[in-house]
């Protein structure tokens, strides 16, 4: 099968699946009412893929990470859905049982890296503590540490071993975390707008750096972003969010080069382009993104869609396969796809 | 001084003064210098945008900030339509606060919480001596003007979402009735859809208007959609101006080049070399003496680059740069 990658099927089961996730919702109960942060969200990454999940803010993207590892306060989150990773639904798994997981099998990178660094904790403690949290590379965890800190890309780690985050720059902290991160040589990645606080020269150094990573020891990355370019200079996937559901999704060429929802249009055509846009009007998409607290009936974006008809206000939008693994969800495009 | 020019910068420099800590002072140590604009020259034509790109830490901020008066420049001088701004008389000064005005990065911060969009919006047509019966009626156009409604005047900024608090800030600017706007990254802490909707308005508005703008971000894209010229800062110096269009397609200086290079693409296909720069931009405490970039440029010439300051040179072509391989 082409543009499948490693992913092989055998009777119907398919073999180097890392992720699927099922149909998960997220609910936070809050002062003003119950907040539908995620919902129904399903996706599935194979072993040594890129995918990435694009959208503005509050669109759920960074929760669907969070709910992936668990690190949303559980007494205050609904959760429905699975997480399966690797054959075992990560819902069902005892706290005890979900820090193994942590760091070890999936390990996640976060936006700002000025605020994911203990600050009172030296660069080598920071790196080493996963390894001891896991008891891997006893005895050998200095080795370890140095070996990260070369493979990230960090210079003279003999003596930056023992610096602390605020000797770094932003560049450096965030190629700390990665180290962190890779700490235990986990299967998968999430990383969550890894390079939106830094500057585009450094995002570059980055970005090459997970590439690396994801060539050399196939690890699979969910790359969360707002940028639509870095989605599609990294990813061989991409699935677009809005108001807390999955909108489009299927092979980056395709969703980038010819978009079906008229949400992920909006977007694409919103992005000034070199040579092309330069002092024209840039196509909008009028009104903001809604309250999760308050969403519209129907589809959440047929308030601002310029395509609605009248029953995206009453109901649900359902998913259709336009083919080539590209899925939508658009009543529009079932009505003129039978049409 | 080029009679098209409105305003015009030559050798601005704003350094600031760094405390050392109190062993280091008992010790002997003098205070330090951050030189974060370090002799800029630049100029800004009536009716045109000139973009104004740099990563975090280039000045670029410091250096709009100094242009329009929020801070006293160390050296070097400001023209405002033909006239010095540091030697104004009082009269000079106060028009010149009229017609310069700035839009700021942060929409959460640059409003008074505690202030509905009515009393924002009184302050500069106060200060411009509109009679408070015609005030309520340009305070409805203005905010008709930047796609905002009446029923907003009494609400206060947290009721609104980031575009319609940039939208409120555009409005104070504009009360002013300004003719040169500086935007201090104006769009940068928006979302992509949102952020359309603004550059759009800023565009309309300078047409509507005849304003200059001098438009800061960093997102190279932006810059280059809404701007005529685009200057490049690193470490405090403008190492390259030139026409959008050639800058984006034939950068001359390495960096504006690593810069653009580093820039991801939507499109697959014509996909750019990449030039990857090593390290990251130096302190401007103990910035690196001859050219600023000599300590990452990939195609430093010699020691040349490490003893000389390169100037700010016309290469033709309406093009500036400021780097040794230039200079015949």
């Amino acid at each position: 099968m082409l543009n499948c990658g490693i992913a092989l099927t055998i009777d119907g089961k398919v073999i180097g699946r890392v992720l699927d996730v099922k149909r998960l919702s997220v609910k936070f109960k809050t002062k003003h009412g119950v907040v539908q942060a995620v919902s129904d969200v399903s996706l599935h990454l194979d072993k040594g893929r890129i995918l990435g999940i694009v959208g503005e803010s509050g669109s759920g993207k960074s929760t669907v990470l969070n709910a992936i590892l668990r690190l949303l306060p559980e007494k205050d989150v609904l959760l429905e859905g699975q997480i399966i990773y690797e054959g075992t639904d990560l819902f069902t798994l005892s706290p005890p049982a979900m820090r193994a997981v942590r760091g070890k099998e999936i390990s996640m990178i976060f936006q700002d890296p000025m605020t994911t660094l203990n600050p009172v904790y030296n660069i080598g403690n920071q790196i080493a503590e996963s390894l001891k949290v896991h008891g891997l590379y006893r005895g050998r965890e200095r080795e370890r540490v140095f070996e990260l800190m070369r493979e990230v890309g960090i210079p003279s780690p003999e003596s930056r071993v023992r610096e602390y985050p605020h000797q770094f720059s932003g560049g450096m902290q965030q190629r700390a975390i990665i180290a962190i991160a890779l700490a235990c040589e986990p299967k998968l990645l999430l990383a969550d707008e890894p390079t939106t606080a830094l500057d585009v020269t450094i995002q570059a150094q980055i970005v090459e750096l997970l590439r690396k990573i994801n060539r050399t020891h196939h690890t699979s990355i969910i790359l969360v972003t707002h940028n639509l370019a870095l989605a599609s200079d990294l990813c061989e996937e991409i699935a677009v969010m809005y108001a807390g559901r999955i909108v489009e999704k299927g092979p980056a060429e395709v969703i980038l080069q010819d978009p079906r929802h008229p949400y992920t249009r909006g977007l694409l055509s919103a992005v000034p382009l070199p040579g092309i846009t330069r002092g024209t009007r840039l196509a909008t998409i009028p009104g903001t993104v809604p309250d999760l607290a308050d969403l519209p009936p129907g589809c959440a974006f047929h308030p601002r869609c310029p395509l609605a008809l009248e029953e995206c206000a009453r109901l649900a939008p359902e998913p259709v396969e336009t083919g080539d693994r590209h899925t939508l969800w658009c009543r529009r495009e079932i009505k003129e796809g039978a049409a | 001084m080029n009679s098209g020019n409105l305003l015009e910068v030559n050798d601005l420099k704003k350094y600031f003064p760094v405390q050392s800590s109190l062993a280091g002072r008992l010790f002997g140590q003098r205070p330090g210098w951050l030189k974060a604009v370090d002799g800029v020259d630049l100029f800004i034509r009536e009716g045109e945008t000139l973009g104004l790109v740099g990563e975090s830490g280039s000045g670029k901020s410091t250096l709009g900030r100094t242009v329009v008066g929020l801070y006293e420049a160390t050296a070097g001088e400001v023209l405002f339509e033909g006239r010095p701004v540091q030697r104004q008389s009082p009269q000079e000064r106060k028009s010149f606060r009229q017609k310069v005005q700035m839009i700021f990065q942060n929409p959460y911060s640059s409003l008074n919480p505690r202030k509905t969009v009515r009393q924002i919006l009184d302050v500069p047509l106060r200060m411009r001596g509109v009679p408070a019966p015609e005030r309520l009626v340009e305070m409805e156009a203005l905010l008709d003007r930047v796609g905002l409604n009446r029923w907003h005047l009494d609400q206060y900024p947290h009721q609104f979402s980031g575009g319609q608090r940039q939208r409120i800030g555009i409005a104070r600017a504009l009360a002013m009735h300004p003719r040169f706007i500086v935007a201090d990254e104006p769009v940068s802490a928006l979302d992509v859809s949102v952020q359309a909707q603004i550059i759009n308005l800023l565009m309309d508005l300078q047409e509507q208007f005849r304003l200059t703008y001098l438009f800061i971000a960093h997102d190279i894209n932006v810059v280059h959609h809404i701007s005529s010229r685009i200057a490049v800062m690193y470490l405090g110096r403008v190492v390259e101006i030139a026409g959008s269009e050639e800058l984006l397609t034939a950068p001359r200086h390495p960096y504006t080049k690593a810069l653009i290079s580093a820039i991801p693409e939507i499109s697959k296909t014509r996909r750019r070399e990449r030039i990857l720069l090593e390290g990251t931009i130096p302190s401007p405490l103990n910035p690196p003496p001859g050219c600023c970039f000599q300590t990452r440029c990939p195609e430093k010439k010699g020691p040349v680059c490490a003893e000389i300051v390169p100037q700010l040179k016309d290469v033709g072509g309406d093009r500036f740069v400021a780097c040794h391989l230039y200079e015949r």
